[in-house]
């Protein structure tokens, strides 16, 4: 008499045996089904990676987005000083800096040390001609005009001699509503792209196990229990997507490791790319996970139609 | 051990396909039941493997109500009875040898077990040598004899078969029929259907003819005729 551990060890083992079988004699349906699911996990892939990019590009312009505050030349360094509190208890300021007129010359002059005209022209004129400013950043682009108006109304706009934002206003506004735009609508196109991709999957692994279905009402007839049955499509499920997420996996790799060896310019700079580098692991995961999940659970749903007991 | 009590079959489309039909199948007994193509004999097969319940009465194999059991028990049920079909229903992708193992596989039995009764099985339908072949690589008849292999590897307590010379020539025809007698000589039960008038008078044991879903005739070495 065997065992029951022994008797489904068996089964284990031949459900793996059947599911690795029907891959490797049904070779051109198999390499199909994969490239499919390859081709599913490439768009959210893609877009995810794209997502991600764009956001990382953006908050890296978003960092060199400033507003620079300069003070007339007989403003004390206290008065300034107060500003850069006040300023600092706004909520939506990132970080303020205080540049003194000191501090500006020697910035100045480690910049310009090469250029001996500019060097001469400082020294004839005798005295520091540099202003002392404030660098503001702040958490939304939106928050700069608001600071712009309380400096330029309130009790400190006598000693404020010029603020920068109104000659990059054009540029921030639109750096902005694009980063918006990317960030709401980056999500409603993942989320089509990521339904058209599972759609796509099932469909084909629908197909594949519809010229099963013969076999499947054999089975039946024999006696072998559902999942006995169901068994070898979801091994071939987890295997075929499985492979399909490695591959893409590689695939973006591959095309990662080409772009970026390039520079490919500012792109390169502004960290492009290292949102891929940051979160290869995540990647790896999400694209055979995602390939493993989404060929598994279709295999088991498709197969389920034909393991229904129908009767008159 | 199997028994048809008062079974009728109505399909959806009120076509009527068996109507008040009553027999019994002992152990060990060879019934052939024949009649023209619509009679009802898949019908029938169909009742008795639980692909169909009947619109009434019940059917009874050993002392279970085949129409009562639980979905869960069917598979269980099925691998009492081996089963022979018109169109073999082998699987494509597996070879002779694995086909037949199948049946096997299903039971849970040991690959030990199953390599030293798998190869008894194709030596007794005489396609041993065909054994790490596939299906269609096979001809007809070859591929019946894998069928029959299959049928009764799992030594059932009856053997159904369905037409299973119906896409045979006479010569193939003879020599599965042959078989068929030579397994039910072993101890197995045998229900064959058919339409060929040649094979019924050929076999000599007990005929139920049906026509339009009625039994008309049922005699012990009956012969059939139009």
């Amino acid at each position: 008499m065997q065992s029951k551990k022994f008797y489904m060890f068996n089964n284990f083992f031949r459900v793996f045996k059947f599911g690795w079988q029907e891959i490797s004699r049904n070779m051109g349906i198999s390499i199909g089904t994969i490239f499919i699911i390859f081709i599913a996990l490439c768009l959210v892939g893609g877009t995810f990676l794209l997502r991600g990019m764009s956001e990382n590009l953006i908050a890296t312009l978003e960092n060199k987005v400033d507003v620079s505050v300069y003070f007339k030349d007989d403003a004390k360094e206290e008065d300034v000083l107060l500003v850069k509190k006040q300023i600092e208890e706004f909520p939506e300021v990132k970080e303020v800096e205080y540049i003194s007129k000191e501090k500006a010359l020697e910035t100045f002059k480690e910049t310009h040390k090469n250029n001996q005209l500019l060097m001469e022209s400082l020294t004839e004129i005798g005295s520091n001609p540099l202003p002392s400013s404030l660098n503001i950043k702040a958490i939304q682009a939106s928050s700069y005009e608001n600071l712009t108006n309380f400096l330029m109304n309130g009790e400190y706009k006598n000693i404020i001699e010029k603020i920068n934002w109104s000659e990059n206003q054009a540029i921030i506004e639109r750096l902005f509503s694009i980063s918006n735009a990317v960030k709401t609508g980056g999500f409603a196109a993942s989320l089509i792209l990521v339904l058209i991709a599972v759609i796509v999957t099932f469909n084909t692994i629908r197909l594949a196990i519809y010229s099963k279905r013969e076999e499947i009402e054999t089975m039946k007839l024999i006696g072998a229990t559902n999942w006995f049955i169901r068994g070898p499509f979801v091994v071939q499920g987890l295997i075929t997507g499985f492979f399909a997420g490695l591959i893409a996996f590689l695939f973006f790799y591959g095309v990662e490791m080409g772009l970026s060896s390039r520079g490919l310019g500012i792109f390169g700079e502004l960290g492009f790319f290292n949102f891929f580098e940051e979160n290869i692991l995540l990647f790896l995961i999400i694209q055979i996970g995602g390939g493993i999940i989404i060929s598994t659970f279709a295999s088991l749903l498709a197969v389920q139609r034909y393991l229904k007991t129908e009767k008159n | 051990m199997i028994y048809f009590n008062n079974v009728t079959k109505v399909f959806s489309n009120n076509c009527v396909a068996l109507s008040d039909i009553s027999f019994g199948v002992s152990d060990g007994e060879f019934v052939s039941i024949a009649g023209k193509s619509g009679a009802g004999k898949s019908t029938l097969i169909r009742l008795l493997l639980n692909e169909e319940r009947p619109t009434q009465g019940e059917i009874i194999f050993e002392d279970i109500n085949v129409n009562k059991m639980s979905p869960s028990y069917l598979p269980y049920y099925r691998r009492k009875i081996g089963v022979v079909y018109q169109d073999y229903k082998l699987l494509p992708q597996k070879t002779v040898f694995e086909n037949v193992a199948f049946a096997l596989e299903v039971l849970g039995k040991s690959e030990s077990e199953i390599k030293r009764v798998v190869p008894q099985a194709l030596d007794l339908v005489g396609i041993l040598d065909k054994a790490s072949n596939f299906p269609k690589e096979l001809s007809g008849g070859e591929q019946q004899r894998t069928a029959l292999a299959r049928a009764i590897v799992i030594q059932p307590r009856v053997l159904v078969a369905d037409e299973p010379t119906g896409n045979l020539d006479m010569i193939t025809t003879k020599e599965i029929v042959k078989l068929f007698l030579k397994i039910n000589q072993l101890g197995t039960a045998v229900i064959l259907t058919t339409h060929n008038r040649e094979i019924v008078n050929s076999i000599q044991k007990r005929l139920i003819v049906l026509d339009k879903g009625k039994i008309i005739r049922d005699e012990e070495k009956g012969r059939y005729y139009l």
